[in-house]
């Protein structure tokens, strides 16, 4: 049973509360174990021991949403500066997982 | 009642005199005459007391209702809450634009002893207004009516400069109409037109056109017959001229020009023009960028301005206009922007000719003519203008742009452009295609050739006769042939060389989600597909280098292009069948092509709406 891990931006986080999602965003503070990254808003999220995020890159992070709309880490990748990456792009694909759950995950309604 | 004399306020007409002018003074009138106007309205001219003097004024239309409906009397007390002064034939006068009328003092004799305002023009004009004549309460000015505001700020700079002397009031462009009488602007020549001559069943003439620009707007003006021996050699361009009326603004006729503007002058025997001392207080050229993105939203046959780094310069080509059968010249040019989006813009005549712009210079267009040829080409009007490195930040933008990584976006000879290219438009040329489209719209069986661009990726590259032996001498591609061991003879140039140019002439079967096709690829796109020279793949396949080559072809495999195919029928060995031929192919511009696929999303869900119970 694969586990899915649907991308999300911050408007989304509270449909998918204790579930692992996946995010793109824009690092925008770095407080230690703690970051904020904006993807569509601000989302706070505690990093793991793996995790180097840099100032005004782009990360994509797949972590657990906690109850107070807070993001566990799992994983994260670097993907470079922020203007290297399209967001509008990265929007529409947000867009499309969510108009077309059914291809992208399991909805539980 | 109440004292009037109380309320008066002295001195006012002597400010206005020095050119400040106070706001709401309650002031008698002394007499009021309707006198009738050019235009065939009343128009109410009132005298105005403030004890000390007493000043000409008229009633604006729009408060003419208070004279006609006897409201404002000989001898009432008014506070005027809008008004202007003037200054015409050495006298100062009001336009009353709103007035209060304070019933409460009655209709008293005249207060006080005043004296007519004697006092020299006022240094410096504050407000520079339209005539009397020209407040017409039906809009003519548009969004200028002079009731609102009463400054012409933008006016008060293009004066500022000048020393007046006989050019009094400035007028700007923005406010010329033909309803105004005595006008003069000042304002830079930004384009001559060349003097040109009709024939027709009336006669014959010659005329010519320029563009005129100060800080509020622009105006073409032309001169017919006479004026162009008067003015065409005064006018220069990049001057500034003083302009004065008599001087006829009629409607404009926009299909002969570029400007935003709802009319346009015709010069007459008595308009006067100027060159004026001062050069500066005018700006030069005026642009109002459209980016190439932006392109799409324009209608066609709009006029833009446009600026870009220009990609390719075409070779001058000369065609015959259908109609006139006269030669005309023109030049295509490629201009990029930094939004990723490029486009075909042709220019004519001398420009054409004379075009000596540098590729990777950042050229700025002014008066570009918008069509759908090939989804959106630009045309430069023989209004516009050309600018080549202009200084002004949005060159230095684009320069920065490309130096960083617009210049690096290209890989093969023809560049990302191309394919941007095909994004922007909605041609026939250049639509996509999925390869069942391809089939099923039997691309290329009819009698013409049929283009199209499908996005596809490489699964299988023929390995046999990938590439033939071509005449190195310059230019030419004939397939050479070796007489003898080490010597390679050309018919075509009758020649022996001592090698040969192996060039590409590959097959490849390319597939994407619908299906899969057989493309034959010249040598340029055997390059970008193998990633090497056809002389070293075939030196690779003389020395019997069995695991180098089939490396390289594996190499090939799962690529991915935009390929831009022509499509024909080919006859060989009495079976017809279609070849599809690739011109370019350029790698993926994924921003692009993610845009794309959104869009096409997209419309799945605007459809979805349309069902919606």
């Amino acid at each position: 049973m694969s586990e899915s891990t649907p991308r999300v931006t911050a408007p989304y986080l509270e449909q998918f509360s204790h579930q692992n999602v996946r995010i793109l965003g824009k690092v925008r503070q770095l407080r230690g174990e703690q970051a904020t990254i904006d993807a569509g808003g601000n989302i706070n999220v505690h990093l793991n021991r793996d995790a180097h995020l840099q100032l005004n890159h782009a990360v994509e992070i797949i972590g657990k949403v906690q109850n107070d709309l807070s993001v566990k880490v799992m994983a994260s990748v670097d993907m470079g500066p922020e203007g290297n990456i399209d967001f509008n792009a990265v929007e529409a694909v947000v867009d499309a997982t969510h108009r077309y759950h059914e291809i992208f995950y399991t909805k539980e309604q | 009642m109440a004292d009037p004399m109380n309320v008066i306020s002295v001195g006012t007409l002597a400010q206005v005199a020095r050119g400040t002018l106070p706001e709401n003074p309650i002031m008698q009138c002394v007499q009021i005459k309707p006198m009738a106007s050019t235009q065939g309205q009343e128009r109410y001219r009132v005298v105005w007391n403030d004890t000390t003097n007493f000043i000409q004024g008229m009633l604006a239309q729009q408060i003419n209702h208070v004279a006609q409906e006897n409201k404002l009397q000989k001898g009432s007390i008014c506070r005027l809450t809008s008004y202007q002064a003037n200054y015409v034939k050495d006298k100062h006068i009001l336009i009353i634009l709103d007035l209060d009328i304070l019933d409460e003092y009655g209709q008293p004799e005249k207060l006080g002893t005043p004296v007519a305002l004697e006092a020299p023009k006022p240094e410096v004009m504050d407000d520079v207004k339209p005539q009397p004549g020209n407040i017409s309460g039906n809009g003519m000015y548009g969004n200028h009516q002079p009731a609102q505001g009463q400054q012409r700020s933008v006016a008060v700079r293009t004066n500022g400069a000048s020393n007046g002397g006989s050019h009094g009031n400035i007028h700007p462009i923005e406010a010329l109409s033909p309803y105004a009488h005595r006008w003069t602007i000042k304002a830079r020549c930004t384009h001559k037109g060349e003097i040109k001559t009709w024939h027709n069943k009336n006669g014959e003439g010659k005329l010519f056109s320029v563009n005129f620009l100060d800080d509020s707007g622009e105006i073409r003006a032309t001169g017919f017959n006479d004026a162009v021996d008067q003015w065409y050699e005064v006018l220069q361009e990049g001057s500034v001229y003083y302009v004065s009326s008599p001087c006829k603004v009629g409607l404009a006729k926009k299909q002969f020009s570029n400007l935003n503007n709802d009319y346009e002058l015709t010069f007459e025997r008595d308009t006067q023009i100027e060159k004026a001392e001062e050069q500066d207080g005018v700006p030069q050229v005026r642009y109002n960028f459209t980016s190439l993105a932006d392109l799409q939203s324009v209608d066609k046959d709009s006029t833009i301005d446009c600026i870009g780094i220009l990609k390719e310069v075409g070779e001058v080509s000369e065609i015959v206009g259908k109609t006139s059968s006269k030669p005309y010249s023109k030049r295509e040019l490629t201009l990029v922007d930094n939004t990723n989006y490029n486009v075909r813009l042709t220019v004519w005549g001398k420009t054409a000719e004379n075009f000596d712009a540098q590729p990777e210079s950042v050229v700025a267009f002014k008066g570009l003519k918008v069509s759908d040829f090939g989804g959106r080409s630009l045309s430069l009007l023989s209004s516009g203008s050309m600018n080549i490195d202009p200084d002004i930040d949005e060159a230095y933008k684009l320069k920065g742009w490309y130096d960083a990584s617009g210049r690096n976006e290209e890989f093969a000879s023809h560049a990302n452009t191309m394919s941007t290219a095909v994004a922007t438009a909605g041609g026939d040329r250049n639509a996509y295609k999925t390869i069942a489209q391809v089939r099923d719209e039997n691309l290329g069986m009819g009698e013409d050739t049929d283009w199209f661009s499908v996005k596809a990726t490489i699964i299988y590259v023929k390995q046999d006769n990938f590439a033939y032996p071509a005449c190195i001498s310059d230019g030419c591609n004939k397939k050479v042939i070796e007489h003898e061991p080490g010597q390679w003879r050309c018919e075509k140039c009758d020649t022996s060389h001592p090698r040969a140019d192996w060039r590409y002439i590959m097959s490849v079967n390319v597939s994407d989600h619908t299906g899969q096709m057989w493309l034959s690829c010249f040598n340029e796109v055997g390059q970008l597909i193998m990633g090497m020279d056809g002389n070293e793949l075939h030196a690779l396949q003389e020395a019997m280098e069995e695991k180098k080559l089939a490396e390289a072809f594996q190499e090939a495999n799962c690529k991915t292009f935009v390929f831009k195919c022509k499509a024909k029928m080919d006859t060989f060995q009495d079976q017809q069948r279609v070849r599809y031929q690739v011109q370019y192919a350029n790698p993926l511009n994924f921003q692009i092509e993610s845009k794309k696929l959104a869009d096409l999303i997209k419309v799945y869900s605007a459809n979805e709406t349309l069902f919606v119970q």
